[in-house]
């Protein structure tokens, strides 16, 4: 028989346990506000693309210091190297002057290049060597970014040694793999050798180089890897190295990185290596974006039920989703999920919009976005399906703001008047494409995220291009594609082998990149735009480096990279150390000056 | 932290370390056993069981090939238990079973861990108040003696101790030898250079490996350690041997304070070199002698060798062993001492029940520390190159044999003087760098070439010192009283060539010479030689030991050595006395021997001994000598008229008399600055890396002493290789160098290397490196001229260098004399060294 008073405290108990366990559920609830865009108001600049830099058009941007420019000598076939630099010199606020042959160039009087860059493979050496020699003598660095044919090199001993090479060993070689050592990259040391017939299929570098051994003076920063037993690592042939001369740097690469964007890297990294430090701006966001995310319609049902045992709606609910919100919080990523109501318009089967919600408010928990996918698998107009996902998003989304969208087709999505269904659009997302930059505006108000990485593969060249796009923007974008998901191809798309592949490699590859901001595209539209409309100026007074940035709103990032000292006090901004000399500069005022220790060695004196 | 506070520290870890193993581990393992010997003579008995255990405990190691920290550490503890435990009168099995069981409690929570480890703290606490106590007490009755002893001990670690502040390096050249000997024990290669004695070599293995001091900061800092010991040892003799208490200090005050003795007598002080540490052992060995027949005379010819007297024997064997295992030289002069003791003792000696034990003690002594040597050559080990002059001294006669009899006369024609055993050996391991050559020259004169030990050996059959010769030119006679020796009156005649024709002819009948003037001129003869016997002796050792003192000064403290057999006589003559009298007739016999191995080219007789080493030894006796005649003038002359009291006092006067004399006179020491040979730049830059660096990823490129002191933490590369390999035929094409960091040592200001030369302390400059590079061999490139040529080629190659790799070399450590570069390099693909810097041969056009 249970007393009064213990039924009271029974009661209480059962009470207070209720309490405690609903209480966080029914406030987050209640507070999450999951049905407004709080990137809308948080991630908004006032900047479009009449604020930014060019480097083809550059001024001085009203700074007391000169630009540094760079100078580009390249035929008329060098479009991929060509389109690299001048992206480079865009983002890295450098002018940038080309020509096609150093015959006819023109010493100017005043400021010199900083940097010349060749695309060694159309060069005419016996008619640009002299130049180069005066141009490396007077202190203007050189990047061979492709080099000479090797019957060229041969019969030119003197450029042979001019550029750190001793003598030709062979024309041609094929490599077991390349060493990529640290310090050169952001990342550190990777090497690209396939030890297993699994592995096999990464391996997708350029694998037959010329062979060229070096000379006193070189420093390599790529080594080719042949059979160890039988080279000496001094004997391997060099990808890419340094000859240092008395005034300048010569920089020469011996395979195709710079004919892709992300050679942008390689060349920021080729600069911090010239000089005793190295200050370029940076994104500063990494993205993590699921395209295509069709979790509304029951599309390609008997082909998921015959796999999953479910339809499209309760696969991606309970297997999908629980799968990516898994990698998100391994990663911290902040995820932006691209909604596609449907990818079959012709089969019938409506989306249901009351599943959007949802969605929207679990993906507002985990300080997410929502956009749309511009993708389908019908032969359906972009327009059409743009006017009958219109009614699912006013049912479903209610008054929330889609600011991004993915679309796999930019010019089509470009033709495609989306600013009538999306009036506050502000950036798309697109698929890889490692020729054109990977940031850029679309339109004049509307900005473009490259696709840098695709979260289900992750060959060599992918690792390579992470390392590079780290380096030189501090900038990510990577995208599953869930249309492979909901159609898939083969075995490969079954969601239980691609979300373990999609898993390892996001949680793998991008740890050396922790430091920089996970964002969503709303978010890194506001940095891009800051990004872009950037100038800056950069000098050394004593141990006192001295960033000079024009007006911007908020924050903005950098790459410092120091050969010499330690940073110590910074005012205007802060630093975190990235390891390999690296660092990322918090910018928060115009004027950043930058202290260097001299690392204290001597602990015993 | 400054070197200076750093060296302090090691200097006090090293210290405390040697000590707490060498005396008071074994006063804790043995007090119980010997708690009834006086202090200073229970001091000796650890010091020497401590040094002897652990030395023979690495070399029996060593030979297996198990040396390591681990069986070094349980070859200290367990027989440290097993020891105590019989002291203790435990059995080991009880005192397994003992620990066994609270070991037992403890795992089965029966005993806490907090009882045990009051239990612990409870015993360290008893063991550190009783002995606190002692030593409070000892301090109270003994108040001046503390006081003096601690006296002393404050100037040995001022005079000495201060160059280890200025002069970082190491201050001879053979010491890089000895860490390279050392260096290989950690591999288990003892002897790697040959068969030598390793008793030095063992202790500073062990500290090195025990307690993790760097070898070479063992080698910069010990040498005041062992310094503080010989000083000590000699303390604690005088204390067994005199009669009054305060004599002893006459001795400190005299050899450590008076400024009247030759550098060369205690410079090598300033080094941690073997026959120095080996000098601890000396005077303990003699002391365990005396104390062993004064012992067994209260015996009363018991036999049996469970006798009390039997452990000074052991104590003798052991310290008499420990010379030999330390240094050829110690054990030379504990010999003479004990031939002196044999002299001394003589009526005690020869007698049965103590003759035979002193001998099997004296065999076994040397069977111990010939042991491990005999192994290892038994295993195929070489001599090393001491030991080689050393058995050639001992099969001598045989070489020489030829030589002295041509020199005394057989041909006169020849007669000019021969080489008699005229190799000796500099330094201490004669090994380094092909040095230690001495030459006796045909003329009668000896020169010794300085090698790098930076010592001469004088021998020759009827050769004659070159110092001596000149000192003693002024009276006229001893260069030419020199062939007289030879026993022929006929004096210089037979080392000429007239002689010999005269000797040749029939000679005419000699005219019959009355017996009382062959008499006289016997007398005259015989007087001329003792007089100018004397006389030499005289010059001698003011040149080579009291050479800041006049000739007069000398002579009196010779008399006053001399005066120590006399006033031995005079103790023989009372029952009461004759051990003490015994003792001073030993100390005086000991010293006339060394008087003749210091003149053994007048006597013509071989050298065991150069002058410079042997006036060493005779300065630290010769001070035990004047305070033995002290005390024996206050204990034994004055004592028979005076209470035991007077007589302390007496000595107390004698003591505060010699040290007004010294502060008077103006004759004390101040604190020396040996030159080293490595600047304190490098050794501070050296420590630093050491520090900063993890094992085997840095290679040091410097021109010397550096190449043994990172031997086990990194890699050296010699500076002359490295820039032979940018020259001419040698050239190479990559000169790598595989760590990923690289030290380039430069000399902004050479040093002068052993040699100073024209243009020394000058700065490197282009005129130098424009020099063509030296080639030679050994240490030849970095001396005079030569490191000046090699440290200006080797900075402008750095400067070259630097241009070339501006992010990846970086100063590291620079000072107005000294600069050290740091190369970063990525040890998968190393930089070529080998670059045309403007001031070599090579070039990239050429090729």
């Amino acid at each position: 028989m249970v007393s009064r008073r213990n039924f009271v405290t029974i009661t209480l108990m059962v009470i207070i346990i209720m309490f405690m366990f609903l209480f966080t559920g029914v406030i987050k609830q209640e507070l999450n506000e999951y049905d407004v865009n709080n990137f809308e108001e948080t991630a908004r600049t006032g900047l479009d693309e009449g604020s930014m830099f060019r480097a083809e058009e550059a001024d001085n941007g009203g700074f007391d210091l000169p630009r540094e420019y760079a100078l580009f000598v390249g035929s008329k076939y060098s479009e991929e190297v060509r389109d690299v630099v001048k992206a480079w010199c865009t983002y890295t606020k450098r002018g940038y002057v080309e020509c096609e042959s150093l015959k006819d160039y023109e010493i100017p009087r005043g400021k010199l290049p900083e940097v010349v860059i060749v695309d060694g493979q159309y060069m005419d050496v016996e008619a640009d060597f002299p130049m180069l020699e005066e141009l490396t003598g007077r202190g203007v660095h050189l990047i061979m970014a492709r080099m000479p044919h090797h019957l060229t090199m041969a019969s030119n001993p003197g450029f042979c040694e001019f550029l750190g090479i001793r003598n030709v060993r062979r024309r041609e070689i094929l490599l077991n793999g390349v060493h990529l050592f640290e310090g050169f990259l952001l990342g550190g040391e990777r090497i690209y050798e396939t030890e297993t017939d699994d592995e096999s299929g990464l391996q997708d570098l350029e694998m037959v180089v010329h062979w060229y051994m070096l000379g006193s003076g070189t420093k390599t920063y790529i080594m080719g890897m042949l059979d160890e037993n039988e080279y000496k690592n001094e004997d391997m042939p060099a990808v890419l190295w340094r000859k240092s001369t008395a005034n300048a740097d010569i920089f020469c690469v011996n395979a195709n990185y710079i004919t892709n964007m992300y050679g942008l890297g390689f060349l920021s990294a080729m600069m911090a290596e010239a000089e005793t430090y190295e200050i370029h701006p940076v994104v500063n966001a990494q993205c993590m974006t699921v395209a295509e995310f069709s979790a509304f319609a029951e599309d390609n049902s008997e082909e998921l039920m015959s796999l999953y045992s479910s339809r499209q709606p309760a696969l991606y609910e309970g297997v999908i989703w629980p799968s990516l919100i898994s990698i998100v919080e391994r990663t911290g990523a902040h995820i932006t999920l691209m909604a596609a109501p449907q990818l079959d318009y012709e089969d019938g089967n409506e989306p249901d919009s009351g599943l959007f919600p949802r969605y929207m408010s679990l993906v507002n928990e985990g300080h997410g976005e929502i956009g749309a996918s511009m993708g389908r698998v019908s032969e359906i107009s972009l327009e059409d399906k743009l006017a009958r996902d219109a009614s699912f998003y006013e049912e479903g989304a209610g008054k929330y703001t889609i600011l991004s969208l993915y679309a796999g087709d930019l010019e089509e999505a470009a033709e495609a008047p989306l600013t009538d269904y999306f009036p506050k659009l502000r950036t798309i997302a697109t698929a890889l494409d490692g020729t054109k930059p990977p940031i850029d505006y679309i339109s004049r108000d509307v900005t473009l995220q490259r696709a840098t990485a695709i979260g289900r593969e992750h060959p060599y060249s992918a690792n390579l291009a992470i390392m590079g796009y780290e380096t030189a923007l501090g900038y990510s974008n990577i995208v599953l594609d869930m249309k492979d998901v909901s159609y898939p191809r083969n075995e490969k798309d079954y969601w239980q082998n691609l979300t373990r592949v999609i898993s390892q490699n996001i949680c793998t590859y991008w740890q050396d990149f922790e430091v920089f901001s996970q964002t969503t595209l709303a978010e890194s539209d506001a940095r891009i735009r800051r990004f872009l409309a950037l100038d800056y100026r950069t000098e050394q007074k004593g141990d006192q480096i001295l960033l000079h940035i024009n007006d911007f709103e908020d924050t903005v990032w950098f790459l410092v990279k120091l050969n010499w000292g330690e940073p110590g006090e910074v005012q205007g901004g802060t630093l975190q150390e990235m390891g390999g000399g690296y660092y990322l500069l918090e910018a928060t005022e115009t004027e950043v000056a930058i202290s260097l220790v001299s690392v204290e060695l001597e602990y015993y004196y | 932290m400054s070197m200076q506070m750093l060296t302090i520290l090691q200097l006090t870890g090293i210290l405390a370390a040697y000590l707490g193993m060498t005396v008071l581990l074994p006063a804790f393992v043995f007090y119980r056993k010997v708690s009834e010997e006086r202090f200073c003579v229970r001091f000796m008995i650890y010091l020497v069981i401590g040094n002897v255990y652990l030395m023979n405990m690495v070399m029996v190691l060593q030979l297996l090939h198990i040396s390591n920290r681990f069986t070094l550490i349980l070859g200290t503890i367990l027989p440290v238990l097993w020891a105590m435990a019989r002291v203790h009168n435990v059995t080991v099995k009880d005192g397994i079973l003992g620990a066994a069981r609270s070991v037992n409690s403890f795992l089965s929570g029966t005993m806490g861990g907090r009882l045990l480890l009051s239990k612990i703290m409870r015993f360290i606490g008893r063991c550190l108040k009783a002995g606190l106590l002692r030593l409070l007490r000892s301090i109270r009755k003994n108040f001046f003696d503390w006081g003096f002893t601690a006296g002393c001990i404050v100037a040995i670690l001022w005079l000495y101790g201060s160059n280890l502040i200025w002069n970082m390096g190491y201050c001879t050249s053979d010491i890089p030898v000895h860490n390279y000997w050392i260096n290989a024990m950690s591999r288990n290669e003892m002897f790697i250079a040959g068969v030598y004695p390793h008793g030095f070599h063992s202790m500073m293995y062990y500290l090195h490996e025990v307690f993790g001091f760097r070898t070479f900061e063992l080698l910069r800092v010990f040498c005041l350690v062992q310094n503080v010991l010989v000083h000590m040892t000699l303390l604690a003799f005088l204390k067994v041997c005199c009669r009054t208490k305060y004599s002893p200090y006459i001795a400190m005050i005299m050899y450590i304070l008076a400024n009247i003795w030759n550098r060369d007598t205690f410079t090598r002080y300033f080094s941690t070199l073997p026959q120095e540490f080996g000098m601890i052992f000396i005077l303990p060995s003699i002391c365990f002698l005396y104390a062993f027949l004064e012992d067994r005379a209260r015996e009363n010819r018991a036999k049996g060798w469970k006798q009390h007297s039997t452990r000074y024997l052991l104590f003798f064997a052991l310290s008499f062993s420990a010379t030999l295992a330390a240094h050829f030289y110690n054990t030379m002069i504990a010999g003479i001492f004990c031939v002196g003791v044999a002299m001394g003792f003589m009526g005690k000696v020869f007698r049965r029940e103590y003759f035979g034990r002193i001998m099997l003690a004296g065999i076994l002594s040397i069977v111990l520390a010939v042991m491990p040597m005999a192994v290892a050559f038994a295993m195929g080990r070489p001599l090393e190159g001491s030991l080689r002059w050393g058995m050639s001294i001992i099969a001598g006669p045989k070489e020489e044999s030829g030589d002295t009899d041509q020199g005394q006369g057989s041909s006169a024609a020849e007669g000019t003087g021969q080489s008699a055993g005229t190799q000796a050996v500099t330094g201490d391991t004669g090994q380094s760098a092909g040095t230690g050559q001495a030459v006796t020259g045909g003329t009668g004169q000896g020169q010794g070439s300085s090698g790098t030990g930076g010592t001469q050996a004088v021998t020759g059959s009827t050769g004659q010192p070159t110092d001596t010769q000149a000192v003693t030119g002024d009276t006229g006679q001893s260069a030419g009283t020199l062939p007289q020796q030879d026993g022929n009156p006929s004096g210089g005649m037979q080392g000429t060539p007239e002689g010999a024709a005269i000797q040749e002819n029939t000679p005419p009948p000699e005219p019959k010479i009355p017996l009382k003037v062959r008499m006289k001129f016997w007398v005259n003869e015989k007087w001329k030689k003792t007089v100018n016997l004397v006389r030499g002796l005289r010059d001698t050792v003011q040149l080579r030991i009291m050479n800041r003192i006049s000739a007069e000064t000398v002579a009196a403290v010779l008399f006053v050595t001399a005066a120590l057999s006399v006033l031995g006589l005079l103790g023989l003559t009372a029952r009461k006395t004759r051990h003490y009298g015994c003792i001073l007739l030993s100390a005086g016999f000991c010293l006339l021997f060394l008087y003749v191995v210091l003149m053994a080219v007048w006597f013509g007789i071989p050298a065991l001994m150069d002058q410079t080493r042997c006036s060493i030894y005779l300065a630290y006796l010769m001070s035990a000598a004047v305070a033995l005649t002290a005390d024996a003038l206050s204990g034994l002359v004055l004592g028979k008229i005076t209470t035991p009291f007077l007589s302390d006092m007496i000595s107390l006067a004698g003591g505060g008399m010699m040290a007004f004399v010294i502060v008077w006179g103006g004759i004390y020491k101040m604190p020396l600055s040996i030159t080293a040979l490595e600047s304190n730049d490098a050794i501070t830059c050296l420590t630093n890396i050491l520090r900063d660096n993890p094992r085997y990823q840095f290679t040091v490129c410097s021109a010397n002493d550096e190449l043994r002191m990172v031997e086990d933490y990194g890699y050296h590369y010699e500076v002359i290789t490295f820039l032979q390999a940018m020259e001419g035929e040698r050239q190479e094409e990559y000169l790598t160098i595989p760590t990923p960091k690289v030290y380039f040592f430069i000399e902004k200001i050479p040093i002068d290397y052993t040699m100073p030369y024209e243009g020394s302390g000058r700065k490197v400059s282009e005129v130098g490196a424009y020099r063509p590079l030296p080639y030679g061999s050994g240490l030849s490139v970095y001396k005079g001229p030569n490191r000046y040529t090699v440290m200006s080629k080797m900075y402008y190659w750095a400067l070259a260098f630097k241009k070339m790799y501006p992010n990846e070399m970086r100063v590291y450590y620079e000072t107005d004399a000294f600069i050290c570069y740091e190369v970063e390099q990525n040890p998968y693909r190393l930089f070529d060294f080998s670059i045309d810097y403007g001031y070599n041969s090579y070039s990239m056009t050429d090729e």
